[in-house]
């Protein structure tokens, strides 16, 4: 994985001490080598973390014919398979890296090239003969890609820290991002939290040249129309996931230079990807864990089960609310956005672990609940449908037990939980029904803004769910809505953003998602819906095709979504000095965003542990501290300072080809 | 919902772990044969489980 950066401008010329700053930004995502590549109109930047042909795919790097250069951050995996078909067609590769497949499938086919592609990237191309510059980014979202567009110049970078090296990038936040964060846990692409900065959407090809900015998808997600999925056949379609799952995992696992680790949370994709590798491959395997000290959270028994079972090597990290608190200004700093739970600091501590044993490489389970239907919001959509075909029955209101057994030990609270949350909004013909619930809770946070704030936030347009579904949802099944809104918004601005990309990029290592491979992806979303969510049981088909690969305590465990300890964090040990710096008066005026009256109750609340401090508190807390990091460090500047000189850097001038 | 289906979501959920109580098998069932065709069911057809056919036509 890698760092990419640059400027293309037709006015100006670009500015080398700027992109070579940009780099320097960057080497966190790219330890190993940095380059940059200067023409009359454009400077591409590249900060490279190894991982295929260390020799001979050193960037930017450029085409036989010297016509288009590339910088590139991410893996296409099928670059072998590519590189075959180019030479066939007549291309000279000259190196054995991804890299150089990539910039000659687009000079084959152009924009065509990326349906093509299977992997995770963001990627510039500057394509000298035509002028122009191309931005590309996956399917999915896994690697980030930034710009700030001006008049005749557009700036960009795989993490905003770099684009603001530039002063001419305003350090702003965007009500409307933030409103965003507060409805829907992320900004929607091509938004975020900063103004003037966009984000290009996953699965779009941009290009800048003299005529402008333009923009279109070379992908979309869909599902078939309800009743006309194509395989009905349990057994067929376990088999065929089965294997496009353990395609996807070994060509990930195998592609590398480096040794490729495993993340093991102790859940079942995880042990399916692990499991797959040690069954399908003749290597051993590393595999890493989070152990939580607090035992609500703590999934280390399954996880050693899972080690033990496989024969790997096992390694684990420590985490204690402490822990999150002191690198919680850190995570804050790489996931450039507001949090609103803390789960995103044990993934840093985790990737730390990761790198501190040797590794740049790990195989993870994200994109399984997304797409195979592992959520939990999926099954509350189908108790709430379920209620809303008969809202007076008790018969249905039963069914919000097999939901939350603990109502059956305190059947007096389930009537008024039940009707409080699971009869209210009971559209079933709101084609985002799904998520309204989480919607709704989640836009409390944004009554804790300042009175200035709260009046920008009351007329800031957000994205509309309901303009964005495609025309062709109302046929679709009420899962595959749900999933669409869910890869739309939480998967690429939340899971793979804070919690992937940049939790594991923070220390240098890159993350591999076999989930999210494109034909297990189509392949899924063509899925009936029950082979998905069969009734109330999640990930059904996943579980039908690796049960012989599983362990049962493992495979038929209750789902425990990932969580960290919020507010607890920040209170229980003590409180680090940098939450009292944070939400001081004069911080929080200084901001201006939110009201210094409500944080101050909600501090208290915390410290004294008063009865009632629920998810909604949690949620407050985590997002007060964490969007008052991200305005003291990139607003106000205090972790701008200058980048240090990237050391090795190649500057290859294409007027001279000169290379020091 | 035809006996051919019925036979089909019968054989899939033989698959999952079965649950003692017959009131939560049974909302499960109720759940899934909803979802998967559509139908609506009685209070009475749901409480019975899997072992009855409902009569209501699909939605």
């Amino acid at each position: 994985m890698c760092g990419i950066c640059g400027v293309a401008s037709f006015g100006s010329p670009p500015d080398e001490r700027l992109v070579a700053d940009m780099v320097g930004t960057l080497a966190h995502r790219g330890p190993d080598d940095c380059g940059m590549v200067v023409d009359d109109r454009a400077i591409l930047g590249h900060a490279r973390l190894s991982i295929i042909d260390v020799a001979g795919g050193a960037q930017p790097l450029r085409d036989a014919g010297r016509s288009a250069w590339i910088a590139f951050n991410g893996e296409v995996y099928n670059y072998v398979e590519l590189g075959r078909e180019l030479r066939g067609l007549g291309h000279r590769l000259v190196t054995a890296s991804d890299t150089e497949v990539i910039l000659h499938a687009y000079q084959e086919w152009g924009d065509g090239c990326f349906p093509r592609f299977n992997g995770q990237w963001a990627l510039s191309i500057w394509d000298r003969a035509a002028q122009r510059l191309v931005l590309a980014r996956d399917r999915l979202g896994v690697r980030p890609l930034y710009y700030h567009l001006a008049r005749d110049s557009v700036r960009f970078a795989s993490e905003v820290k770099a684009l603001v090296r530039d002063p001419a990038v305003p350090r702003r936040l965007d009500p409307a991002g933030l409103k965003e964060v507060w409805t829907y846990w992320s900004t929607v692409a091509p938004r975020t939290v900063f103004a003037d900065v966009q984000q290009l959407p996953p699965g779009h090809v941009a290009s800048f040249d003299a005529t402008g900015w333009h923009e279109h998808a070379y992908w979309e997600l869909s599902f078939p129309e309800r009743g006309a999925e194509a395989g009905q056949d349990v057994d067929e379609n376990a088999r065929r996931l089965r294997e496009l799952v353990v395609g996807a995992t070994r060509l990930r696992f195998e592609r590398s230079d480096f040794p490729v680790g495993a993340y093991l949370s102790g859940g079942l994709d995880s042990a399916v990807t692990a499991a797959a590798i040690r069954r399908f491959t003749d290597a051993d395997l590393d595999t890493f864990s989070i152990r939580f000290t607090d035992a609500e959270y703590d999934e280390s028994p399954f996880q050693r089960l899972m080690s033990e079972r496989l024969g790997t090597r096992h390694h684990s990290v420590d985490v204690a609310p402490g822990d999150i608190a002191e690198v919680f200004p850190d995570v804050v700093w790489h996931a450039e956005a507001p949090l609103l739970r803390t789960a995103p600091a044990p993934l840093f501590l985790l990737s730390r672990l990761v790198r501190q044993d040797g590794y740049k490489v790990v195989v993870t389970g994200e994109g399984a609940d997304e797409v195979l239907g592992g959520y939990d919001i999926y099954r509350e959509a189908a108790v709430r449908r379920f209620l809303a075909r008969d809202p007076g029955s008790a018969v249905r209101a039963r069914a919000i037990e097999l939901l939350y057994p603990w109502m059956v030990r305190n059947p007096g609270q389930a009537p008024a939980f039940a009707r409080s949350f699971f009869a209210s909004q009971l559209d079933a013909t709101d084609p985002a029904q799904s998520h309204r619930p989480r919607w709704s809770s989640t836009e409390a946070l944004q009554r804790m803004a300042s009175p200035a704030m709260a009046e920008e936030l009351a007329t800031a347009p957000i994205w509309d769910p309901l303009a964005a579904l495609p025309d062709a949802a109302t046929g679709w099944d009420p899962l595959s809505r749900a999933q669409w809104l869910e890869i739309t918004t939480l998967l690429p601005g939340y899971i793979l953003s804070s919690q992937g990309d940049r939790m594991l990029m923070a220390n240098s290592v890159e993350g591999r998602f076999p989930f999210l491979d494109p034909d297990v992806v189509a392949f899924a979303s063509q899925l009936p819906a029950r082979h998905k969510l069969f009734g109330l049981e999640e990930k059904f088909l996943l579980k039908a095709a690796f049960a012989d690969l599983v362990p049962n305590e493992v495979l038929h465990r209750p789902k425990q979504p990932y969580r960290a300890p919020d507010a607890a964090s920040f209170v229980a040990d003590g409180t680090p000095d940098w939450v009292g710096d944070v939400t001081s008066p004069g911080a929080l005026l200084a901001a201006g965003i939110f009201d210094p009256r409500q944080v101050a109750g909600l501090l208290a609340k915390a410290r004294h542990r008063r009865s009632g401090f629920g998810n909604t508190d949690n949620m407050r807390l985590v997002s007060v501290l964490s969007t008052q990091l991200l305005h003291e460090q990139f607003v106000a500047g205090s972790r701008l300072a200058a980048a240090p000189a990237p050391p090795r850097m190649r500057t290859i001038r294409t007027t001279t080809l000169e290379e020091p | 919902m035809n006996a051919v289906t019925r036979e089909r979501l019968l054989a899939e959920a033989a698959r999952l772990p079965r649950d003692r109580d017959h009131d939560t098998e049974a909302l499960r069932w109720a759940i899934l044969v909803e979802e998967a065709l559509g139908v609506t069911l009685t209070d009475d057809q749901i409480l019975a489980g899997p072992s009855r056919v409902p009569s209501d036509p699909p939605r």
